[in-house]
Formats: structure tokens, C-alpha cells, sequence
């Protein structure tokens, strides 16, 4: 199902002009505030709907703001861009463990923020399942940003430009931490990566060719890849064992930890491959430094486990997925075409 | 002020005070006017008696001597109902408060609850997954406050219905720690529950007639109930897909009305 869907707050202005009597210049400053998120023609269904959070531009500039704020964090050192830089699709390029507060060492690669709106399980374990809520878990965490809600809140009250975006995105005089976090949602959602090579070739744009190796990688990715990494967002938002072999000193069970159930161990969120040419390390712990290492684990190295996916169990008894070389060189040809130099490069982000 | 007592257990009494009773109290329910407070008082237990943290108690079904030092949990989704079976819902978004010994929190309030007789009470433990799922626009509030009442997992963004914890004696005599942290996992197990706690004899709510309600808690329960749950197996229960959900199912049961206060 394809859908268009424009939020465009004037025609939001004009309803409510309707309906009261009188106009206050809040709402007129409103105006031209507006901001139309439109779903890639290739995409799936939306999942955030901006429920009680009006896409705003005011809104997103301000989420903007405080992804890259430091006083997000206890010592103000440590920003949500700090690990989800822009240059790597917001992942934390070359590191398999981000550092946070302090020098300290979290235990999960940093994932890329991408096409957010369209998924509604987060994390590699799904720990939230609620966009607005996400930002809590990294603010929270005692090796990431290791800061409360309220004392944020007290540092950047002070701050002038914070009180005018407030205010201009969501009539907060107050300065809320229900704001924060729906900003920073807001800002999340609008980071929508759709113009890869493999998109304009889908969508039949100029700048979509595909050579034939690249073809072949297509197909290839289609016959092995793309029941996980599904659809367009190239995941299905589910969490499965891949088959990795445990590192037995982190012993990370992954979704288990968030529901306790037997058949969710070692089970991780399926990463979605686009820009993948830009977010190496890979894997939930950052293992593999190459796309190359990571097909080849599929080829030769996936472990049998209770829990491992049937998708990687062949009929014939064998584990994880043949590739020959020259099918390797293919696919890796292919996934260069996952890149989105535009939302890489978008000043707006 | 008036303060009427009205004793469950005087089940005699009911059937030739009937018509007195009717005469005493305050109207018909058509002619109730207006509005009050209802104000429920949590009034925790433990094997009958009111509990004494940190203490010891006798050992039950698992063969475990308990102690608590504090229990906390929040209760949600008020819904009073008439005598007629007529459900009046409170505010779903005033309708979530937390209960904890260790801040003395034992009271919900429900104000500008209209006129009636009422005859039964429904609630839940814990957050509903609408609710959490309505995203930040009435929740942010409750979810600070949780928060300050360490009623919110660190890892994952989900409330703790039952924050409990205590000592127990294992076989040999020693003591050991327990922890139950008991909430729903992600978007995989909802661990909300409801329950309805009839009240043998209705109560009035008017302009005129206000009422406190007493709810017992049976701390025992949580662990020794519908399901028998021995810590001395798992004594740090905190996502656990088997365990939560019996917890859960037991803290159904702990609860029932005490008696009712009403107030002119």
C-alpha cells in the first residue's frame, strides 16, 4: 500500500479558525510553521502518526537542538550526537562499543538512526516501543548519559533560545520534559533515507541505474536476504538469532532481557542495510569490521543454538547461507547501492 | 461531621434493617445530587495483621518466613459501578497513582464523582499498554513521578507495577534478600491486571455524602496464592516470563474492601 501523507498545518489552522471564534496570534504565528513529512512512494505504512505530536518545524528544530546538546548529559559532555553522528547515518562509525560519560564502555554497537517513524520497536532488544520514550533509555543509562529528566530541564531553562523554541514549537513557557522528548521524536522521524541508488532504481528516477553486477546482487539479496531485512526499510523490525557465536564475557541475551522469554535468547533487532556501506563496525557487539567478514559468517560460521532462526537452517542440514565468491562480490557490489549520499550530505539534518 | 459505619460482615443485620436502612440512608438513588470524593486508603497486611516492615513473619505455603521493608505499586483505571450496573470511569488521564510504604503514599482520590449508589469498585495494577502507548502527551507526569518512586525499569522504558522487596529464611536458617520488580516486557507480555472488589452493601455519593474506602492489602498473597512461588527457586524476580505473570495473577487476589467510611 502506497500512501502520500502531507501534513500541512495550514490547512490545521484554518479547520481551528473554523471552529473558534477568535484568533489568537499564537496560532497565526503557527503559520508557516508547518512541516510536510511525505512517505517515499517505496515505503511501507507509516507507524508514528504524530498522535498529540503535531509535526512542526519549530518542533524539529528544536528535537535538532537537543540531539546535539551535551547537557543532555550529566557532565555535559557527552550529546546524542556524540554516537549517532550524521556523517555515519548516525551510527558511531569504526567503534564497536560507543564511549559515554566518563570514558566508559556500554556493551551494544551504536545503531544507525534512520526511517525511525517507520518502526515501532527500538533498540537492539526493543527496550522501547514507544518513540517518544526512546531518548530516556540512552539519558538514563549509567555508562551513556547517565542524567535525570528534571535536572536537564533545570540546565537548559536558563537558555534563552531553548525558552523562544519552547514556546514557538510547543507553547511551553513551562519548559517540559514532555516537550523535550516529543521534540526529540520529532526530529527523529524527519531522519528519512530514501534516495540510495537502490531507491531511485525502484522508484524508475534519473540517477537509478543499475549495472548488471549490481542487478545480480539485487536478486541475490532478494533470494537470500530479504525475508529479515524486508522491504525497502531492508528490515522487518524483528528480532531474531542470527547465529553469532555468545561472547561468553558480555553474555548479551539480547530481546531476553526485555521479556524474559526462552525463545527471545540471543535473539537481536534485524539491522536494516541501508547505508550499511557507512556503519561498520556490524553486529550487535560491533564483531565484524567488513560487509565482507559479515557474509562470510553467514556462509561459514553461524552456530546452532535452541533459539537460532530457522531461516538459517537449510533443508539439507546446513547453517547459514551459500554464497559463492563471485555471489559475495555481487551482493557487496549491491549493498553500495543502499547509500543515501543525500541524507548523509542533508544540511537540514 | 457524621461518620455512618457500615460493617460487611453483619450479614444478619441486613435482611431486617433492610427497610430501616433504606429510610436512613440519605435517598433514592434518583434524587442523589451532584457530585463527591471518593478516597481509597490502602491499608497493607500481613497474615491479618497490620504489617510491620522488616519483621519476620511465619513461614507460609513455600515454607518461607517473610519480611518486607517497603512495598510499592501503582494502581490505575478507576471505575466505580452502580446499583444499577452502571459504570462511572474515572478520567483516564487522572486515573493512574502510585501506593508506597517507604513515602507513605497509601491514598487515591477520586474527586467530582457523580451521585449514585455504588456497589462495586474496579481497578488495575500496573500501566496499560494504551496508556503507555499514548505516548508522552499525559504521561510524562506520572512517568517523573514513577520515577522519583523507583517505579521505572533503567533498560527499558516501562513502568515497575510491583516494586517489592524484603528478607526471606531459606531452609537452613539463613536469611537471604528478595527483590520483585514485576511489569509488562516491551510489546511481548502485557503484565497488566484488573480486578473488581464487590462491596456487600451499597454506598452513596452525593453532594451530601462523601466516602472513604478501605482496602486491605494481604502482602502474603503475592507469592502464595492462585500460584505457590518459592523464592528460595528465583529470589530476584524482575523480567521474568514465567514468574511475572503469576505474580501478577496473585496480586489480583490480595485485595478486598475492609470497609467503607461515608462521610457528610
Amino acid at each position: 500500500m502506497r500512501i502520500k501523507l502531507v501534513l500541512l498545518l495550514g490547512v490545521g489552522v484554518f479547520l481551528s479558525n473554523c471552529s473558534t471564534e477568535d484568533t489568537n496570534y499564537n496560532e497565526l504565528d503557527k503559520e508557516g510553521d508547518g512541516y510536510s513529512f511525505v512517505v517515499p512512494t517505496n515505503f511501507p505504512e507509516l507507524k508514528y502518526k504524530f498522535v498529540n505530536n503535531e509535526i512542526t518545524k519549530s518542533g524539529v528544530e528544536l528535537g535538532k537542538k537537543l540531539f546535539h546538546d551535551p547537557r543532555l548529559s550529566e557532565d555535559n559532555t557527552v550529546s546524542c550526537a556524540s554516537c549517532h553522528d550524521k556523517k555515519a547515518a548516525f551510527s558511531d562509525r569504526g567503534k564497536a562499543f560507543s564511549i559515554g560519560l566518563e570514558g566508559q564502555v556500554g556493551k551494544r554497537n551504536a545503531p544507525p538512526i534512520q526511517n525511525m517513524a517507520f518502526n515501532d520497536e527500538y533498540f537492539y532488544d526493543g527496550a522501547s516501543n514507544n518513540l517518544e520514550m526512546v531518548s530516556i533509555v540512552p539519558i538514563h543509562n549509567p555508562v551513556e548519559m547517565r542524567e535525570t529528566l528534571p535536572t536537564i530541564m533545570d540546565k537548559l531553562r536558563d537558555d534563552q533560545s531553548y525558552q523562544i523554541l519552547f514556546n514557538k514549537a510547543y507553547k511551553d513557557v513551562k519548559m517540559t520534559t514532555t516537550s523535550m522528548l516529543k521534540a526529540l521524536a520529532q526530529y527523529m522521524t524527519v531522519l528519512v533515507s530514501s534516495n540510495s541508488k537502490y531507491d531511485k532504481y525502484i522508484r524508475n528516477e534519473p540517477g537509478g541505474e543499475l549495472s548488471s553486477t549490481e542487478l545480480h546482487g539485487l536478486t541475490l539479496y532478494r533470494q537470500n536476504c530479504a525475508s529479515c531485512h524486508a522491504t525497502d526499510l531492508f528490515t522487518d523490525n524483528s528480532f531474531r538469532n542470527n547465529g553469532l557465536r555468545v561472547n561468553p564475557v558480555l553474555d548479551d541475551k539480547g530481546r531476553y532481557e526485555v521479556t524474559g522469554q526462552e525463545e527471545d535468547k540471543y535473539a537481536f533487532k534485524v539491522s536494516s542495510l541501508r547505508n550499511v556501506a557507512f556503519t561498520e563496525p556490524y553486529m550487535h557487539d560491533g564483531r565484524f569490521k567488513t560487509l565482507e567478514e559479515v557474509i562470510d559468517f553467514y556462509r561459514f560460521s553461524v552456530q546452532d543454538s535452541p533459539t537460532l532462526d530457522p531461516l538459517l537452517k537449510q533443508s539439507d542440514g546446513t547453517l547459514g547461507i551459500q554464497f559463492s565468491e563471485e555471489e559475495k562480490k555481487a551482493l557487496l557490489t549491491f549493498l553500495e547501492t543502499l547509500t543515501d549520499s543525500e541524507f548523509i550530505d542533508n544540511p537540514a539534518f | 461531621m457524621k461518620k455512618v459505619y457500615i460493617l460487611f460482615l453483619m450479614v444478619a443485620g441486613l435482611s431486617f434493617t433492610a427497610c430501616s436502612s433504606d429510610d436512613n440512608s440519605p435517598k433514592r438513588a434518583e434524587e442523589l445530587k451532584g457530585s463527591n470524593t471518593v478516597t481509597f486508603i490502602f491499608d497493607h497486611k500481613m497474615l491479618g495483621e497490620n504489617i510491620v516492615y522488616d519483621q519476620q513473619y511465619a513461614e507460609n505455603n513455600n515454607k518461607e518466613s517473610l519480611s518486607f521493608n517497603f512495598i510499592k505499586y501503582i494502581v490505575s483505571n478507576f471505575v466505580l459501578i452502580d446499583e444499577e450496573g452502571k459504570a462511572f470511569t474515572y478520567d483516564k488521564a487522572k486515573s493512574y497513582f502510585i501506593i508506597d510504604s517507604k513515602t507513605d503514599d497509601f491514598e487515591v482520590t477520586l474527586t467530582n464523582v457523580p451521585a449514585g449508589k455504588y456497589r462495586s469498585v474496579k481497578f488495575g495494577i500496573g500501566v496499560d499498554q494504551e496508556k503507555y502507548l499514548r505516548g508522552e502527551e499525559e504521561q510524562q507526569e506520572f512517568w517523573d513521578l514513577c520515577s522519583k518512586h523507583g517505579l521505572v525499569w533503567s533498560w527499558i522504558t516501562g513502568y515497575k507495577f510491583i516494586n517489592t522487596q524484603g528478607e526471606f529464611i531459606v531452609d537452613n536458617g539463613e536469611l537471604s534478600g528478595f527483590q520483585l520488580h514485576i511489569g509488562s516486557h516491551g510489546s511481548k507480555l502485557d503484565n497488566y491486571r484488573d480486578l473488581v472488589l464487590n462491596t456487600p452493601k451499597s454506598f452513596v455519593i452525593s453532594d451530601d455524602y462523601a466516602a472513604k474506602i478501605t482496602v486491605e492489602l494481604e502482602a502474603s498473597k503475592l507469592l502464595d496464592s492462585k500460584h505457590q512461588i518459592p523464592l528460595k527457586d528465583k529470589p530476584f524476580i524482575m523480567v521474568d516470563a514465567e514468574r511475572a505473570p503469576m505474580i501478577m495473577d496473585n496480586a489480583q487476589t490480595m485485595f478486598s474492601i475492609s470497609h467503607i467510611e461515608v462521610v457528610k
